[in-house]
């Protein structure tokens, strides 16, 4: 569980942005969208109720060009009214007006204000046409034509409109959408849903465009607020944060895939790089020793080359005892054993194999580098001092690694020593057993280990010497800890430093099994 | 009667090495002493001279080139062979320009080192022929007078008689005198002769 942590607050950190974008966007397009829609409507209505407002300034001309031929009680004229109302039922009522007065007026007319009406009859021009508004609200609104007559006083035409009618559409508004219509001044003739109700959280959308009547400049005004649930449908809502999380857990997990795959290839070159690393340093060390091993081998070729020579010259002279030549022959043998255990020692050290843990004495194993490193301590002038413990520590090692590691250490403390006054050039190797686990520990009286050097010592390539890689110490940690052990440095209680190699006392390590 | 075993001083840190050394040098008919070492030479309880040295390089404490290094310093160093376990040509110059006879890698043919050990007592037998003569020229210049030996070192530049009187204010006579007993004491009976005993007496 606790590794669903780290997937998961990159994953949230992507993810929610990644939502509200795509939520933003697709909200701002069906916004969008739905503008469009109301001015396309909006456009559409325009044009109907614009075309029905001029069907009215044809009717009163044609009722005028009836009356001009007849009179007002005339059955034509009032077949053509009817016929008209049949035709179209938002004209609500046709009058004939000559003199306006509270008295006269007729009942289709009560929602009118009779002085306004006489008012704007008396100041038509003969022919002219003008909108009046109902006086109570209602959604009526009266055309009035003033036509030529003979007679005293002025004469009107009026058309009663049915507002509703008239603003009808044909295909149908959006349901919520708002409607109002309005006469030149402002005052409203007919409205629906207007104005729009407070408190929706998404802007509004409207649509406003007066008509190009001149007898009748109505304004027509739409307004929608687009629901919620409208710009933002549950399959946006749901569907593409969804569909955004499933992608990116996908890409992220193809990433992390692609990422540790990446690096267990890394870390298999690594190990193989290691191991490579490891034999190459112990072939360098062996490189560096190679001086001392030419000289420890030389030393027993010598012996046998003018032993078997001075032994030739003896058997040759004929007065040599027999004894003689079987000192000498015997010397022979013990020199050629000499040379061959230092060979087979080298090549232990050199070949290339697999660690191998086995119950190893940690004495044998310092004493083993004592001989390695001999020769190359004479030459520095630095005296090994050996402090162990009786009997040898015993842990489940690897024994040629490990007197890699031990050598390895024992040179770096020659190193550090090398410099120093002759009381000085002093190494100890000690060995121990401690808190149930085996030590090998290697002291130097040299200047020690630097405070900001001490964190950095086991890392790769770092080096405080000036033909160090910088290797040495980084690989013995790792020869150390692939043996189940572990190394640790610090400085030594008045100066120079400890380096302790320690592993799990085999005694232990048994005993524990038992229980 | 057969001459006495010639003294070689060996000196090597390896124990096997030297017993093998040893016994070597001891059938090629010389008597060796072995020594582990530069210091128990040092100390060694007879410090007769006359013999030559095989001297290890590699050692701990004193090495055979600060021995030999040492010994040039002072005069009558014995004739030193150097062995080593590897030619290394530093050392190897560092030994020869410090007098070395003979600079040889373990592991050691015989013949080379019997070349070497005789080349060393060849050396040896040298300096103290000279040693010898050198001796002797000096018992007899001890009889000449001091206007003798004036006379003599005059000789030795090249002066002719009449030169030698002129610069000693004395007539040709007597310096012909001079030379005349100078010649008688020496045994010299060349004008080379004479002058052989100013240059290197």
């Amino acid at each position: 569980m606790e590794s669903l942590t780290p997937r998961l607050v990159p994953f949230l950190l992507f993810w929610i942005p990644l939502a509200l974008a795509g939520l933003g966007l697709g909200a701002f397009v069906e916004f969008t969208r739905a503008g469009d829609a109301l001015q396309r409507e909006g456009t559409t209505l325009h044009r109907i109720v614009s075309q029905r407002v001029d069907q009215h300034d044809a009717h009163l001309t044609s009722l005028a060009a009836v009356l001009a031929s007849s009179n007002a009680e005339s059955a034509s004229f009032r077949a053509v009214i009817e016929a008209m109302q049949r035709f179209y039922p938002r004209i609500a009522a046709v009058e004939l007006i000559e003199t306006v007065s509270a008295g006269n007026v007729s009942p289709s007319l009560a929602d009118f204000d009779p002085a306004m009406l006489s008012a704007r009859v008396g100041a038509l021009a003969p022919g002219q046409a003008v909108t009046l508004a109902s006086r109570s609200g209602s959604p009526f609104y009266a055309l009035v034509k003033r036509v030529p007559y003979s007679g005293h006083g002025p004469r009107a035409l009026v058309l009663v409109i049915d507002a509703r009618l008239l603003t009808e559409p044909e295909g149908g508004l959006p349901g919520d959408a708002a409607l109002k219509l309005s006469d030149a001044a402002g005052n409203a003739i007919v409205q629906h849903g207007w104005p729009l109700a407070q408190g929706e959280p998404t802007p509004d959308l409207s649509f406003v465009k007066a008509l190009g009547s001149r007898s009748q400049p109505l304004v027509l005004e739409l307004a929608r607020r687009p629901a919620f649930a409208e710009l933002l449908p549950p399959i946006l809502l749901f569907g593409w944060p969804i569909a955004a999380g499933l992608g990116l857990f996908l890409l992220l997990t193809v990433l992390r895939e692609r990422r540790s795959a990446r690096r267990a290839r890394e870390a298999v070159l690594l190990h193989e790089h290691d191991a490579r690393l490891a034999h190459a340093m112990r072939v360098n060390t062996v490189g560096e020793m190679a001086s001392g091993i030419a000289h420890e081998i030389t030393q027993p070729l010598t012996a046998i080359l003018s032993q078997s020579q001075a032994g030739l010259r003896l058997a040759r002279s004929g007065d040599a005892a027999p004894s003689d030549l079987v000192g000498v022959l015997e010397a022979n043998v013990r020199h050629a054993r000499r040379a061959g255990e230092i060979l087979e020692r080298l090549r232990a050290y050199v070949t290339r194999r697999e660690p191998q843990r086995q119950p190893n004495d940690l004495n044998r194993i310092v004493s083993n580098v004592v001989e390695l490193s001999q020769r190359d301590l004479q030459e520095r002038g630095v005296t090994l001092r050996l402090e162990l413990t009786e009997p040898g520590p015993q842990a489940l090692l690897d024994r040629v690694s490990i007197e890699q590691v031990v050598h390895n250490l024992v040179r770096n403390a020659a190193e550090a020593v090398e410099a120093m006054p002759a009381g000085r050039r002093e190494v100890v190797l000690a060995t121990r057993l401690v808190d149930g686990e085996a030590e090998i520990a290697v002291s130097d009286d040299g200047p020690g280990i630097a405070e900001a050097d001490m964190a950095r010592l086991f890392e790769p390539f770092f080096t405080t010497k000036s033909s160090g890689m910088g290797l040495g110490l980084p690989l013995c940690e790792r020869l150390v800890e692939s043996a189940g052990g572990r190394i640790a440095a610090r400085n030594g209680p008045e100066c120079g430093a400890v380096f302790t190699v320690r592993f799990p006392a085999l005694a232990n390590e048994l005993g524990m099994a038992a229980e | 009667m057969k001459p006495a075993p010639r003294l070689v001083y060996l000196i090597d840190d390896d124990a096997d090495v030297r017993d093998a050394l040893v016994l070597l040098l001891r059938t090629m008919g010389f008597a060796p002493r072995p020594f582990a070492g530069v210091q128990p030479f040092l100390d060694r309880p007879d410090p007769r001279q006359d013999g030559c040295l095989v001297v290890d390089i590699r050692m701990p404490g004193t090495s055979g080139l600060q021995l030999l290094e040492r010994m040039a310093k002072e005069a009558g160093g014995m004739p030193t062979v150097i062995i080593t376990g590897h030619g290394d040509v530093a050392a190897c110059r560092r030994a020869f320009k410090a007098g070395a006879v003979d600079f040889l890698t373990k592991p050691i043919d015989e013949q080379v080192l019997l070349e070497a050990v005789e080349a060393a007592f060849a050396v040896l037998d040298q300096r103290n022929r000279a040693e010898t003569a050198r001796a002797g020229r000096d018992a007899l210049k001890a009889k000449l007078t001091q206007r003798e030996r004036e006379i003599l070192d005059l000789v030795a530049e090249g002066l002719s008689t009449k030169e030698i009187a002129r610069a000693l204010d004395v007539s040709p006579r007597t310096v012909e005198t001079h030379r005349a007993h100078i010649a008688e004491k020496l045994g010299a009976g060349s004008v080379a002769e004479m002058v052989r005993f100013a240059l290197e007496g």
